[in-house]
């Protein structure tokens, strides 16, 4: 533990002591903070609202006046502009019709609803008029609340912060390579593995770069959550409030964090054995595309499940660990059953051991790529 | 154990071999460093010096043999006790001298505050002390070297491992390593370290192990290599199955030796040991041979080494 402790310290501060990962770390949160403010500026320049409407409807001109008081009196309490007119009216988005029955009155709202406040001051006023003063208490009757549209606006949030994760994970597993390949180039690697085993140098730079990337999600995220705090208040009876429900709770966050944690392993310990293989920068590079590659799948799989993907094609897709992370972060909540999610995270982790092992035979120099020879037999470098 | 029965010999190894998919590699390799010795591992390019030492380092894993580290069979572990200077040189550019010493040290065991301590001790020693705050590759190749020198044996190890040691150092470095090495074996530690240079073997160690061709073809002190240095001369002429004939007629051989002087062969001619090397000069002018390079064998380790290495050759 204290070797790979010492290694990933040093993975660390390799980055962490350049002034310019600070800077790149704060953009992310000024961006944020920038796209805030443009929220709140936005939602700051909303039109007037419009009045609500209401008709008040009875035989009773008194209780007809008190009614229209007490609706009035209610929208003066709740800063909400009401216009009220004592006669029917067609226009009105919400009629009240006041009726007496063997002397008691009966409150009867239609088209809208009445806020709770109208309510209890309808019935305090209502109940003091004459004549149906002292005669008991007063029924109120209102529609019931409307159900909430049925569409999932909540993949979009979580489209963000996969997009956002996709894209702290690319630059972090660019990280990783430069740090196998480094040494290599350095020349510093056997060096090395006379002191550390392969396996502890493996999980020592995974550690130390993966300390970085969770620096920079911590960054990114909290600045979403600033984000968040700021300007949803304000505009959460718009588009941003049913968009970012979902991933504002504390559990959605955490289990994006695991996530992200598990697809950094993944694939770093992929980048760590294409590393290792390597003998130079360029190497590296070339046979590092196939995992960027199919990261940019990923991608574009991700972009298709907010299409609206096939439960048939997400339950396949969460069971292939490459795609499991990704599509696990993009489901709505309940979309996959417990066995698939299990099995996909069995796959990924099963497919990471298997990584480890390969990283650090790699290393090692057990595993060794044949020379590429070109076509005037010249023995490419590996 | 070691010679005197009481100490475990810090390395022995035995029937040693690793074969790479190119070829190369080692077949039988057999030694062991004796308790406070300098060992010199001598060996051409390619004869599997850096083979035999990664895998006793644990760097490589061989195919047969047994590696023993203090009378234990290696480990990581054992190999804890052990010091290491690869071939591969090398160091990260941006980590700053003492740092770089202090974290390798940090990595074979000492503590924080020791390992800082020991660091900036060693870099005062070799005269980099003013420097210790230097980034490695703001520092010359030969300070660099000496700073990865001293990664080595930051830790104080009871048996250092040095590969091709003395290689691109300027003379003032090579004799700081030297003495880096007294004051190694005063502390009572032990030393294996390989090279091509005989002189320098002939000069620092007290056994020396020859290999050729992956094989062990020597193994015992300095002044027993050398004794085997066969006696006559390398020459090269224009007749070379005349020089054959004279070897014969003296009752020794001409073979063939690397390296041509212009377009002649180059020949290593053995003579029996009571046959003065001038002898064959006579047997030469009386045959007319035009002789182009007569350079008599000289009876020390690089002599021993030629022969060790051609009657390997042969078998």
């Amino acid at each position: 533990m204290r070797r790979i402790a010492l290694i990933a310290r040093r993975e660390f501060l390799a980055y962490a002591s350049v002034p310019s990962f600070w800077v790149a770390l704060a953009m992310g949160p000024l961006l944020m903070a920038l796209a805030a403010f443009a929220l709140s500026a936005f939602g700051g320049h909303k039109a007037a609202p419009r009045p609500d409407t209401i008709a008040i409807e009875a035989q009773d001109a008194v209780a007809a006046a008190r009614a229209a008081g007490a609706v009035a009196e209610a929208g003066r309490l709740e800063h909400r502009p009401v216009q009220v007119s004592l006669a029917p009216n067609a226009k009105a988005a919400t009629t009240v019709r006041l009726v007496r029955t063997d002397g008691a009155l009966s409150v009867q709202v239609r088209g809208g609803r009445l806020s709770d406040v109208a309510l209890a001051l309808l019935r305090r006023d209502l109940a003091g008029s004459a004549p149906t003063r002292g005669t008991g208490a007063v029924t109120v009757a209102q529609p019931p609340p409307a159900a909430p549209a049925p569409h999932d606006y909540g993949r979009f949030g979580r489209f963000s912060i996969t997009v956002l994760l996709w894209l702290v994970l690319v630059g972090s597993l660019g990280m990783l390579l430069q740090a196998v390949v480094r040494e290599r180039s350095n020349r510093a690697l056997e060096s090395l593995l006379s002191s550390v085993r392969p396996i502890e140098l493996v999980i020592g730079k995974l550690i130390g770069v993966g300390a970085l990337s969770i620096l920079v999600v911590g960054a990114w995220l909290g600045g979403g959550a600033v984000m968040a705090g700021m300007s949803l208040p304000g505009i959460g009876g718009g588009v941003a409030g049913p968009l970012f429900h979902d991933v504002a709770s504390p559990a959605y966050m955490a289990g994006a964090l695991g996530l992200f944690v598990l697809a950094y392993a993944m694939y770093g310990l992929a980048l760590i054995g294409i590393g290792a293989l390597a003998r130079d920068v360029a190497a590296a590079q070339n046979l590092s595309r196939p995992v960027f590659g199919l990261l940019l799948l990923v991608f574009f799989v991700a972009l298709a499940q907010v299409a609206g993907m096939g439960e048939g094609t997400l339950k396949s897709l969460a069971l292939i660990p490459p795609f499991t992370p990704f599509v696990l972060l993009l489901a709505s909540p309940g979309a996959l059953d417990p066995t698939s999610l299990a099995l996909g995270l069995a796959g990924m982790l099963a497919t990471t051991a298997a990584l480890a092992w390969v990283g650090a035979q790699a290393l090692r120099g057990e595993l060794r790529l044949k020379p590429f020879r070109g076509p005037r037999g010249a023995a490419a470098p590996t | 154990m070691s010679d005197d029965g009481r100490t475990p010999v810090p390395l022995r190894v035995s029937r040693l071999a690793k074969q790479y998919a190119g070829g190369c590699g080692v077949k039988a390799i057999d030694f062991a460093v004796q308790p406070g010795s300098v060992t010199g591992f001598i060996g051409v390019n390619g004869a599997g010096k850096s083979t035999t030492l990664k895998c006793v380092m644990g760097l490589t894993e061989p195919d047969a043999g047994e590696i023993e580290i203090f009378g234990e069979p290696a480990t990581f572990e054992t190999r804890q006790k052990l010091g290491f200077l690869p071939e591969e040189r090398g160091l990260a550019p941006r980590d700053r001298a003492r740092d770089a010493i202090a974290f390798q040290a940090q990595l074979k065991g000492l503590e924080r505050a020791d390992a800082y301590a020991r660091a900036d001790g060693l870099l005062e020693r070799v005269g980099l002390g003013p420097r210790r705050y230097a980034r490695v590759g703001e520092l010359s190749k030969g300070n660099a070297q000496r700073v990865q020198i001293l990664c080595a044996i930051a830790h104080d190890p009871q048996l250092l491992i040095l590969d091709e040691p003395f290689s691109g150092l300027d003379p003032v470095a090579q004799a700081e390593m030297q003495s880096l090495f007294d004051e190694h074996r005063a502390r009572g530690g032990s030393i294996l370290f390989s090279t091509h240079g005989m002189s320098v073997a002939e000069r620092l160690c007290d056994q020396v192990v020859i290999i050729s061709r992956g094989c062990t073809v020597f193994e015992g002190p300095v002044a027993d290599a050398a004794a085997q240095a066969p006696h006559g001369a390398y020459v090269t002429c224009s007749d070379d199955a005349g020089l054959i004939a004279v070897a014969d007629q003296l009752g020794g051989a001409a073979q063939p030796f690397p390296g041509k002087m212009g377009q002649a062969m180059r020949w290593r001619v053995l003579l029996p040991s009571h046959v003065p090397y001038p002898a064959l000069l006579r047997a030469m002018g009386e045959r007319q041979l035009a002789i182009q390079g007569f350079e008599p064998i000289q009876a020390d380790l690089e002599g021993a080494f030629w022969s060790l290495a051609a009657e390997r050759e042969a078998a």
